[in-house]
């Protein structure tokens, strides 16, 4: 892999809610196909961080580059457009549509398809096709003509991760893809993330920390919305102020 | 006061909590540290009756609680502080500490007396209050229940350092008599504070269990369970 | 479209064609006016079932396609005036109220056009142009392709073919793609912008739409009573067109003919015997909501919700 520009990189970034300074001036750079980890204990701002990169919400300052292109302040489908995708905390699925329907509305977003007022579904190729490989991807094939809603959890899960890449992104954005799980559903998302192509480049929040060892190249520790370091895990590991920021104040 | 044996507890088909044992006797304080994720939360929610273990039993006051009905639960004597404060927004301080009171040491004048902060602010909606100050809240609308134990899940969540430290201090003031305490936390240093004994929890199990004093000096436990590996 | 439903599809149009050779006029009249009314509330739960757009507005492009008909049809009684121009005016009306009533959501956007409705019904009340509360009276049936639609086996054919038209339309539109998307946006608005799509623009297109199709019902009923009133743009019109749809089946698209059907014939039944058919037609309605959440349509197909 050669040196390139950046992917994504992030100046100054502020977010304010009152007085209370959810992000304090983050700055990072994410290089193309990199898997970066963020992490950090309660309350570091890691959700707010990625609800401000997707424009869920507005900076009250600072810069997001993404691809080249300055994009603090477009909405979500804006970006979503651009090839940036995130995943939810909480599963934020059609739970009343088919697991193939959750993707191949994904897929088919952005596209002029859609705006088809009297054309049949089948003929979205295409978005069709996307929408099979990314439940290959999730390890999901054999579900696609269940109803979400009826997905055991971690299947939701796994669905989560497939709508962000059925999309296509360049850049996915994934919100504690391990939440709620248990350690069997845990390691097998690990397995389904760390299969994923490598050239979408990836920035997970986790908590579990034997994901963020088998996953991420690079690690940033967040702390009451400041970046507190970068670096490998294994430096991120060893570092005493990350563990006195992990066990708290005292 | 508290003994949970052996309990499995499931999200739906996701097994949570594997084969989790604690104890808490009467008037003592114990604490359970972990990372995000790694159960306290739902151990919790087990023993409140909020989400029922599938197997194992829990024991409350020698009542098997593992399919009551919370409310039963709460009036057997335990005493909630949640996570994330939920106190009544749009119900003023002293009512919120009124709703559930019942008759006991612990009296609207005594609540006052420990958290003078809320007597200040007693016909404001508890919406409008600070953090910490909705913690202090919520600590003594469940004092107010005069219950036989009291659950705190990760008081010092989202609180400044200068805050989690009163909150340290009131909760250890607490201590002594036959009030036992569970405390739930992820922050170390709150927790040894005030417990006399120590769980840890990492993937839904009890990973490790001891004195304060005995946690502090296993530098591999705390890193690796508390820490970042 | 399997071919049971092509089947009976086809049979309920040559039952509905034939009507008027073994039935009298008030039973044709009702049944025209089921038809009219079935396609208004079709138009709404397109917004209401499938991209979940509850509107309390719906009137405004009844009224609207009922008032340009009538104005167009006095001078000059052709297509143009029957249908074209009411059409283009309701569409207009649609995308001007549905810019500003779709920017807000819930609560919001059933007050929003509820007003921009009844604004409408402000005006044709105070205007003496436009007849104030008697509104415009003898407006003529048009030619259609050299047929006269006064004679009323012509209306009646010609009646039959724009509904069909209109319940195919509805039809493909709803399996569409566009159909798709609205679905997504019923089922989870925030996912379907986090993943790409910009929502507003595909509810306008929706909203322009169901307008478009309740200007031609307004039209219609204007051409099938000879008259159009301010009662057009009244907020029970709107609301009739809810409950029509609520009985028939949200979401179904069938059943909001139903719905016109179980409502207009409970009127005109009860009605003979009391005045208080309002009261059945209420009793009725909550015993649907408690015990067929889904409809008519619903309880038909053994289901309690929307879609299939």
């Amino acid at each position: 892999m050669s040196a390139s520009a950046p992917l994504l990189v992030i100046g100054g970034l502020t977010r304010r809610f009152g007085a209370l300074s959810a992000l304090n001036g983050v700055s990072l750079a994410v290089a193309p196909w990199e898997r970066r980890a963020i992490i950090g204990p309660n309350g570091a701002g890691k959700t707010t961080l990625f609800n401000v990169i997707t424009g869920q919400l507005r900076p009250s300052g600072g810069s997001i580059l993404f691809d080249g292109e300055q994009v603090e302040g477009l909405k979500p489908h804006a970006l979503a457009r651009r090839g940036m995708g995130r995943s939810f905390q909480r599963n934020n699925l059609f739970f009343k549509l088919t697991v193939l329907e959750n993707l191949r509305l994904a897929a088919a977003a952005g596209g002029r398809g859609s705006y088809n007022l009297l054309g049949g579904i089948e003929r979205m190729r295409a978005a069709l096709e996307r929408a099979r490989a990314a439940a290959e991807a999730v390890g999901l094939s054999a579900r696609l003509g269940e109803v979400a809603g009826t997905l055991s959890y971690g299947e939701q899960r796994q669905l989560e991760v497939g709508v962000v890449l059925a999309t296509a992104p360049k850049l996915m954005l994934l919100d504690e893809p391990t939440a709620g799980m248990s350690p069997e559903e845990t390691a097998r998302m690990t397995r389904m993330l760390e299969g994923l192509p490598r050239d979408v480049t990836l920035l997970i929040i986790e908590h579990d920390m034997d994901v963020v060892g088998s996953l991420a190249d690079r690690v940033t520790v967040l702390h009451y919305g400041e970046v507190l370091t970068e670096g490998t895990f294994d430096e991120v590991k060893r570092d005493p102020r990350v563990y006195d920021v992990y066990l708290g104040s005292a | 006061m508290l003994e949970l044996d052996a309990i499995e507890t499931y999200y739906g088909e996701s097994h949570i909590l594997h084969g989790v044992s604690i104890r808490v006797a009467e008037g003592e304080a114990v604490a359970l540290l972990g990372r995000n994720g790694a159960g306290k939360t739902t151990l919790i929610r087990s023993v409140a009756g909020f989400t029922p273990p599938r197997e194992g039993r829990v024991l409350f006051g020698g009542h098997p609680v593992q399919a009551w009905p919370a409310y039963r639960i709460a009036r057997q004597g335990l005493a909630l502080v949640p996570q994330g404060r939920r106190i009544f927004s749009p119900l003023t301080v002293s009512e919120n500490l009124t709703l559930g009171a019942r008759p006991g040491e612990w009296t609207l004048d005594r609540v006052y007396a420990l958290f003078p902060r809320l007597n200040e602010r007693a016909l404001q909606p508890g919406g409008t209050l600070s953090g910490g100050e909705q913690q202090m809240l919520a600590i003594g609308r469940a004092l107010m229940t005069n219950g036989r134990m009291l659950v705190l899940d990760e008081p010092s969540e989202g609180l400044a350092p200068i805050v989690v430290r009163e909150i340290g201090r009131v909760v250890r003031g607490l201590k002594g008599g036959r009030l036992s305490m569970l405390l739930v936390e992820q922050n170390y240093h709150l927790a040894l504070q005030v417990a006399d004994r120590v769980y840890v929890m990492n993937k839904g199990q009890i990973v490790w269990e001891g004195t304060p004093a005995a946690l502090e000096a296993d530098e591999d436990v705390k890193r690796r369970y508390l820490g970042v590996a | 479209m399997t071919t049971a439903r092509v089947v009976g599809f086809a049979a309920l149009v040559a039952i509905v064609a034939a009507f008027p050779l073994f039935a009298g006029t008030y039973p044709v009249k009702l049944l025209q006016e089921i038809l009219i009314w079935g396609i208004f509330a079709m138009s709404l739960d397109l917004l209401m079932g499938y991209a979940g757009m509850v509107s309390f507005g719906h009137s405004a492009f009844f009224g609207i396609g009922g008032y340009i008909a009538a104005l167009a049809l006095v001078k000059s009684p052709g297509l143009v005036s029957a249908l074209l121009l009411p059409a283009l005016a309701a569409a207009v009306g649609a995308l001007v109220i549905g810019f500003f009533s779709i920017r807000v959501s819930g609560v919001y956007f059933i007050m929003l056009t509820l007003a921009f409705s009844q604004m409408f019904y402000a005006v044709t009340f105070q205007a003496a142009w436009l007849g104030a509360e008697d509104g415009l009276v003898g407006v003529p049936r048009p030619s259609v392709f050299g047929w006269d639609a006064a004679s009323p086996r012509v209306f009646h054919a010609y009646l039959l073919v724009l509904v069909v038209l209109s319940v195919l339309f509805l039809w493909r539109i709803v399996r569409s793609p566009f159909g798709h998307v609205l679905r997504g946006i019923h089922d989870n608005e925030g996912r379907m912008q986090a993943v790409g799509y910009p929502v507003n623009r595909y509810k306008l297109l929706a909203f322009v739409i169901g307008g478009t199709v309740a200007g031609v019902a307004g039209s219609l009923y204007c051409q099938f009573v000879g008259s159009i009133s301010p009662d057009a743009f009244l907020w029970t019109t709107s609301g009739e067109a809810l409950l029509m749809v609520i009985i028939g089946g949200t979401g179904t698209l069938g059943g909001s003919m139903l719905g016109a059907a179980a409502f207009i014939l409970l009127q005109s039944m009860v009605s003979s015997y009391t005045e208080r058919w309002m009261l059945i037609l209420g009793l009725t309605f909550v015993f649907l909501v408690l015990f067929a959440p889904g409809g008519i349509l619903g309880a038909l197909r053994g289901r309690v919700g929307i879609h299939s």
